[in-house]
């Protein structure tokens, strides 16, 4: 019974399995199945939060354990979580996401938690499965961003299992070099597919258009962010990975052309959901090209980003959410008069935005900055103006789409006002954000803990 | 059943190859749900007897199970289609039709076929035999072959089947584990389920019934009685209604 009383990593990987049949049973009302789910994600939250570090436990075998990456990826996981429960509470995403959302959690900590890789990417396919139903939302002719994820999961992760399984056979086998080679191409290949990078990016605009955008942002923020933390451990698990360099050079030029070319497509959208999932792509881009340079100075970079953009996704998407479900559509004619309707949604979504350009005096800057210098010491000079030369394009795109909100209309005129409490919870995202952006130093604890353990990093 | 079983167990490894050959590329060429589905269901007993000279016979036979409940849950949604569709007086089937003609995919097929059978025996996986070498590149060659000729959900699910089986064939030799064998085993039936999901929100129209809506006191009223109904079974529970 004391799993259940006292804080144990068995606990925090059971909870949400153990609610989703009761978030299920309530999901009829939206203010019982959101205060239920979220006071399950906050008590998980709690546990997490006690929880000394390298604290282990074993489930048939295997072991689970809490570092302080793992620690820091799991709150801003089931921080992400929390706020689209609080979310939907009032702008509806769906009724079964309250029961999906949970079981989909419990895969992916799980993934965070074991510490066998293959278990991991196992874990890590099942969350993203479940996400599937949630994209597709019931009764739609269009099944096509629901099938184009599927096939997108499945086959990156046997890539990545083979993979694994090829990096340990080179341990005991270091005389084979081509298997090194083989293991990092297929590893690489892999990740191109969950990360969406370019040219395997198109299932993540696709989602962003037609699922439900809180969904959307929900997989564009908490997917990478798992199999970061993922790549980040097998890159100290297998050192053999990061020691040829090959590894860390497709990450720098894999990071460097979906940055660049997130940014100029991200221009060609006259979709604010697509134009969102690019920049998305192009911010996802620069935190692989830290962790390919990976000096402290690039890593503080990645670190740094990964909180501002799981804050940023989460809060652009909800606003999105909002202009999506009151002015019906997201295309520049959809969006005619919102400025003066809903207003909220509209600075949410500015701020979430700038932050994932990483514009000066944004949240996101700090991180683009140390990642810029990183490229600049490494002899990428020329790369510098490419990405600056991205993220004005895509600024460009913004603007574009929201000088639209501005222009009067009968169609804008009539928009509903935006729900109170979803506003509320885009002004507390937003202030996160500006608080991060005057004040970095407030997470730079836990990003020098996370730090500390990445022997790459020294 | 003893008798097809019994027949199944006396084929050499090359006869068990050359069926699963026959049966993906038979499931790649025909249109009918029916053949479809028993040729799936073939390929997943062939499959399981293709590894059970590799892993303990308890793992071939937890393969082929769960492969019969796979091939389960596609033919309840492919029935319930058909019958839905025929209902409505149009195709008795789950599949639309794609314009992709028979010799289109005859000839799709073929050359699959030789690009997997250089592949197999020219990047051979290490530390595998030569058997579980051929059966996987055919299962993955002939699932992407089958996705790409598709934007269906049920053939490209079949398709998206035979790819996870296939590498399910090679890493269940790679890492005979029970716990890995139960996750990929998740893996397979909740890809059923997706896709049995993705055909019927694809075909079925769904129930238009009114819900309350989520945020009225009569929505919390229904949540609290279906909750209710689930610990007391005397309480009466909201009626089930279609959902978003």
């Amino acid at each position: 019974m004391s799993i259940f009383f006292s804080p144990s990593l068995i606990g925090v990987l059971a909870i949400p399995f153990l609610v989703a049949p009761f978030a299920y049973l309530l999901r009829r009302s939206a203010f019982l199945a959101s205060t239920f789910s979220i006071a399950a994600i906050f008590f998980t939250m709690s546990w997490i939060w006690r929880l000394p570090d390298g604290t282990t436990a074993h489930i048939l075998g295997r072991e689970l354990a809490l570092y302080p990456i793992q620690r820091m990826a799991l709150l801003i996981l089931l921080f992400s979580t929390a706020s689209i429960f609080l979310f939907v509470w009032q702008v509806s995403q769906g009724w079964s996401l309250y029961p999906f959302l949970l079981i989909s959690i419990g895969f992916l900590n799980g993934a965070l938690l074991f510490q066998s890789p293959v278990i991991a990417v196992l874990l890590a396919e099942l969350g993203m499965l479940t996400c599937i139903f949630l994209i597709q939302g019931g009764p739609r002719e269009d099944t096509r961003p629901a099938m184009h994820l599927l096939t997108t999961i499945v086959l990156a992760s046997p890539l990545l299992l083979v993979a694994i399984f090829l990096l340990h056979y080179y341990d005991m086998h270091s005389d084979i070099a081509a298997l090194l080679q083989v293991a990092t191409a297929i590893m690489a290949l892999g990740f191109a597919f969950v990360f969406a990078l370019f040219p395997f990016h198109t299932w993540l605009p696709t989602i962003s258009e037609t699922a439900p955008p809180a969904i959307a942002a929900f997989m564009a923020s908490t997917v990478p962010i798992v199999f970061l933390v993922l790549l980040t451990t097998w890159l100290v698990q297998f050192p053999a990975l990061r020691e040829t360099g090959t590894f860390s050079h497709l990450l720098v030029w894999g990071g460097l052309v979906t940055a660049i070319t997130g940014g100029i497509l991200a221009y060609s959208q006259d979709h604010l959901g697509r134009w969102w999932a690019h920049v998305a792509l192009a911010d996802l881009g620069y935190l692989l090209v830290g962790l390919g340079i990976a000096s402290p100075a690039a890593l503080h970079g990645v670190l740094y980003g990964l909180i501002n953009r799981s804050v940023a996704l989460i809060l652009a998407g909800q606003s999105l959410a909002v202009l999506h479900h009151r002015a019906t559509g997201l295309s520049p004619r959809n969006l005619q008069g919102t400025a003066f309707r809903l207003p909220v949604s509209l600075l949410g979504m500015s701020l979430g935005s700038l932050a994932l350009l990483g514009v000066p005096i944004s949240s996101g800057f700090l991180s683009r900055w140390l990642i810029y210098r990183a490229l600049l010491e490494n002899g990428y000079s020329v790369w510098v103006w490419g990405l600056l030369g991205a993220t004005a394009f895509a600024g460009l795109g913004y603007a574009r789409i929201i000088r639209s909100v501005f222009v009067h209309s009968e169609q804008g005129a009539a928009i509903e006002r935006e729900p109170r409490l979803a506003s509320a919870t885009i002004l507390i995202l937003s202030a996160f954000l500006i608080g991060l952006a005057l004040y970095p130093q407030f997470i730079a604890g836990p990003v020098r803990l996370v730090l500390a353990m990445l022997p790459f990093s020294q | 059943m003893t008798e097809i079983l019994h027949f199944f167990s006396l084929l050499s490894e090359v006869q068990l190859i050359v069926g699963l050959a026959i049966s993906t590329s038979a499931i790649a060429i025909l249109r009918d749900w029916r053949w479809n589905l028993f040729f799936l269901l073939v390929q997943y007993i062939l499959a399981g007897l293709l590894i059970s000279s590799s892993v303990l016979l308890s793992i071939a036979l937890i393969k082929i199970l769960m492969g019969a409940i796979t091939t389960l849950i596609l033919y309840w949604t492919a029935r319930s289609v058909a019958v839905s569709r025929a209902g409505r007086g149009e195709e008795k089937s789950p599949v639309l039709a794609d314009g992709m003609g028979l010799p289109l995919r005859f000839l799709s097929v073929l050359l699959g076929a030789l690009v997997i059978t250089t592949l197999q025996v020219r990047y051979p996986v290490p530390a595998v035999d030569s058997f579980i070498n051929a059966g996987t590149y055919w299962l993955l060659g002939t699932g992407l072959v089958i996705i790409m000729l598709t934007k269906e959900p049920f053939r490209m699910g079949l398709g998206i089947l035979l790819f996870q089986s296939g590498f399910e064939l090679l890493y269940v030799v790679l890492e005979p584990s029970l716990v890995v064998i139960g996750l990929t085993g998740g893996i397979t039936l909740l890809t059923a389920l997706l896709i049995s999901y993705l055909t019927t929100a694809n075909m079925v129209p769904w129930s238009d019934e009114r819900v309350p809506e989520p945020h009225s006191m009569r929505a919390v009223d229904e949540a609290i009685r279906t909750l209710l109904a689930s610990v007391r079974p005397e309480a009466e529970a909201p009626s089930q209604e279609g959902e978003g």
